[in-house]
């Protein structure tokens, strides 16, 4: 039985209870049953009043294991269902809500089973296997609906990283001045490892990343979640939001989502073990009245510091987070400052016992910056630090600069926007309620509120909102649990109405994370296309894409030239543009066109539907260009030599030659 | 045999096994689950979860995550100093954490904490 605390208690114990534990709705006494050697009872708890006698405990124990088996086998049969009934639909057409409109029902059906278990048992008995169980099928659904409908690998840019991981494997070496990203190679090299220890090329990893990144995710988050909430309600709630709502794409083959889980990482262990320490005292200053409230909130002692580590197993952990926290430095550029400015806060504000860490991975980052990245930030000063202080013209880059475009993709990108906001907004709520509750509001708060500060420092290429997203949703998610819970707990009637948003949320979900699936997927076909490529061209030669989301650049990344995409140029019909571009290379040059391209043009660009057929007249009427590999879903010219004056003339006699 | 002696114990043949592989050049079985687990797997968990072991860290879930955390730590400095000596052999970081993970794993095994203790009676006393 567990024990039961108040709701302000701040012991993190998972295996404590609190009374927003008890579940929502109150179990009835409703059949009585013939029991093991003739014991009358009901399979309640065992001192429920309408059994007598109370059955036994092993009876019990049974019926529940039996019980909570079998909803963790339904749960395994669902997934399986869901992954074969998608199986083959994202390599067909897609409609332009994304891979939504492939989906089948029967996998809808599948989506809402695990949270509609998830939710049965939030409001019972909050067994943590059930809830495991369905959190992890929920979140394999989720990645399924591409993973498993997909044969190719999604996402252009997750093969260029497969390009630079297998340019490390081939020349041992840093390619520096080929790509800003190459200044930040610990993600590369460690995935050549891994991909040479498993036998594949890294263009193998990329399917399951993905699905393997967004599970792996769930365990520091549980770890963070158990030590800030005392509510085993509010943390599951916490991590499921978290599951659905993360649909920033971030978690592909990439620096930034490894880098990310090790944020995580170091976020859930310094919450879990360092969280405490010195309290601020404002005891003795004279402060205004409004000031008040916030520094009672800070005077208070934060939980931790709860003596369960001995000495060396602390200064392990501490080696251990300096060790993840030179990983980050070496692999990605944006998230040591993020760590580094959520703990600070913490720091700070008297929250954590390690002042000296955040000052350490500063220190980190700043070292690796001046040995590993000189060669990109020299010249580049005014790239990292040009925005700093632009607070508009961070989120205009970030938000604004994305809404254009066909109007389902203007709908979509207003769906995310949408959905950020009213996470945002929930957690407002949730924070409220937190602090007033003391439940470690302002910790979770600073956790969710620490990554915007870097709105006032750095637009990031017009990823910055994105990112402030990704880093605080974290926070926002133990937050925004925190009201739902609330909410949903005020009342018995308000169960249904929350298990309805919930099922409504999911294909919001799905429609926010792969609205853009119709350009971003990779179709059999245009993988074979990219291969002929390679077979075609001779090494030296030019090759040109029509838009960025082409998957090429996963081999020969320093051995071709690889032109800035033509899309500009074939917008405004100016093929004579792309062949002076072209003509340069006396080795060749060869243009690129998918199917994914001009989807690509009509739905981010705007351009009219059609616009492809258009363009491609364009080049058979330029006479520069012969088309040398064409399949369904793309086509590959090859730019000819000037056609003689006296053969313009007569177009046959060219033909005829050919 | 305590369960985290069998779990180091079991580590201890995993990196066996690696070594063991690793004079056949890692070849065999390529993109299959069985060397993804072997050795792919021993990559993403191997040291930190020896050193998790040797810590005696007795919370699972922040066990868990550490040993998760250090070992693709662990993973990507040995890799970048492979890389940046000018020696990159992929093969060569695999044994390297494997080797790492074969000590750590027989120290947890040969600590002097957990050797039965042969002195029963109080012989140092008079």
């Amino acid at each position: 039985m567990k024990e039961l605390r108040r709701p302000d208690d701040s012991a993190a114990d998972s295996n404590v209870a609190t009374v927003a534990d008890r579940p929502f709705v109150a179990s009835r006494h409703r059949s009585v049953e013939a029991g093991e050697g003739g014991a009358i009872y009901c399979g309640h708890a065992s001192n429920c009043a309408g059994c007598y006698p109370p059955p036994s405990p092993t009876v019990q124990k049974i019926k529940l294991d039996v019980g909570i088996a079998s909803l963790i086998a339904l749960l395994a049969v669902v997934v399986a269902i869901g992954y074969v009934v998608v199986r083959g639909r994202g390599d067909g057409p897609i409609g332009e809500w994304g891979i939504v409109t492939v989906l089948p029902w029967t996998y809808w059906v599948c989506l809402a089973v695990p949270a509609l278990v998830f939710i049965r048992e939030l409001c019972r008995r909050c067994n943590p296997w059930v809830l495991a169980s369905a959190l992890i099928g929920q979140t394999a659904l989720i990645y399924g609906s591409t993973v498993g409908s997909e044969t190719m690998p999604r996402f252009a840019t997750a093969w260029v990283h497969a390009g630079f991981t297998n340019e490390i494997l081939t020349s041992g070496q840093v390619t520096t001045g080929v790509d800003a990203r190459f200044s930040w190679p610990g993600f590369f090299s460690s995935a050549g490892v891994f991909a040479s220890a498993v036998g594949v090329a890294p263009v193998g990893l990329l399917k399951w990343v993905p699905l393997c990144i967004g599970l792996a995710y769930l365990l520091p988050l549980a770890l963070l979640f158990r030590s800030l909430h005392t509510s085993a309600r509010v943390r599951w709630t916490g991590l499921w939001i978290f599951s659905v709502l993360n649909w920033v794409g971030q978690d592909y083959f990439a620096p930034q989502s490894f880098a990310y889980l090790l944020h995580l990482i170091s976020l859930s262990v310094v919450t879990a073990v360092f969280l405490g320490g010195t309290r601020v005292r404002f005891a003795r200053w004279r402060l205004p009245a409004w000031v008040k409230p916030l520094a009672a909130l800070l005077s208070e002692r934060p939980p931790g510091a709860d003596g369960r580590h001995s000495h060396r197993q602390l200064t392990f952990l501490v080696v251990a987070l300096v060790a993840i926290s030179m990983a980050i430095a070496m692999s990605h550029q944006l998230t040591p400052f993020m760590l580094g400015s959520t703990l600070a806060l913490l720091g700070a504000a008297g929250m954590m016992r390690l002042k000296l860490l955040p000052v350490t991975i500063v220190m980190i980052t700043f070292a690796w910056l001046c040995y590993g990245a000189e060669d990109y930030w020299i010249g580049h000063l005014d790239t990292i630090f040009g925005s700093a202080g632009q607070v508009t013209s961070v989120v205009n880059s970030g938000v604004g600069s994305r809404l254009r475009g066909s109007s389902v993709h203007q709908t979509v990108v207003n769906l995310r926007i949408a959905s950020a906001a009213s996470i945002w907004l929930l957690a407002g709520v949730g924070f409220l309620v937190a602090v007033r509750r003391r439940k470690q509001g302002l910790i979770i708060g600073m956790i969710a509120g620490a990554p915007f500060l870097m709105l006032a420092v750095q637009a990031y290429g017009g990823e910055g909102v994105l990112r402030i997203y990704l880093f605080s949703l974290p926070g926002t998610a133990l937050l925004a649990a925190e009201a739902a819970v609330m909410l949903a707990s005020t009342r018995r009637a308000m169960i249904a109405p929350a298990t309805c948003i919930a099922l409504l949320i999911l294909p919001t979900s799905l429609v926010a994370r792969y609205g853009n699936e119709s350009y971003e997927r990779v179709t059999p076909d245009e993988a074979r296309a990219i291969a002929a490529v390679y077979d075609l061209a001779p090494i030296g030669s030019t090759l040109v894409s029509l838009s960025p989301n082409l998957t090429w650049r996963y081999g020969g990344l320093t051995q071709y030239n690889y032109a800035p995409s033509a899309l500009d140029e074939f917008a405004i019909r100016r093929v004579d543009l792309i062949i002076s571009m072209m003509a340069n290379n006396p080795k060749g040059a060869y243009l690129v066109i998918t199917n994914g391209q001009l989807v690509y043009g009509e739905q981010v660009y705007g351009l009219p539907v059609g616009w492809g057929a258009t363009m491609q007249r364009d080049i058979a009427a330029s006479r520069r260009f012969a088309i040398v590999y064409e399949n369904a879903d793309a086509t590959i010219y090859k730019l000819r030599n000037p056609v003689p004056k006296r053969m313009k003339s007569s177009p046959k006699k060219l033909a005829g030659a050919k | 045999m305590r369960p985290a002696r069998a779990a180091a114990s079991l580590l201890a043949l995993w990196a066996i096994v690696v070594l063991v592989w690793s004079i056949s050049g890692h070849r065999g079985l390529e993109g299959t689950a069985a060397r993804a687990t072997v050795l792919g797997g021993i990559t993403l968990i191997g040291p930190g979860l020896a050193l998790v072991l040797l810590l005696r860290i007795t919370d699972r879930l922040l066990a868990a995550v550490v040993a998760i955390g250090l070992s693709i730590a662990i993973l990507i400095l040995a890799s970048q100093a492979s890389l940046y000596s000018g020696r990159w052999s992929p093969f060569g970081v695999v044994n390297f954490v494997a080797a790492l993970t074969f000590a750590v794993s027989l120290m947890c095994l040969f600590r002097p904490g957990d050797r039965p203790s042969l002195n029963h009676g109080d012989a140092t006393k008079p």
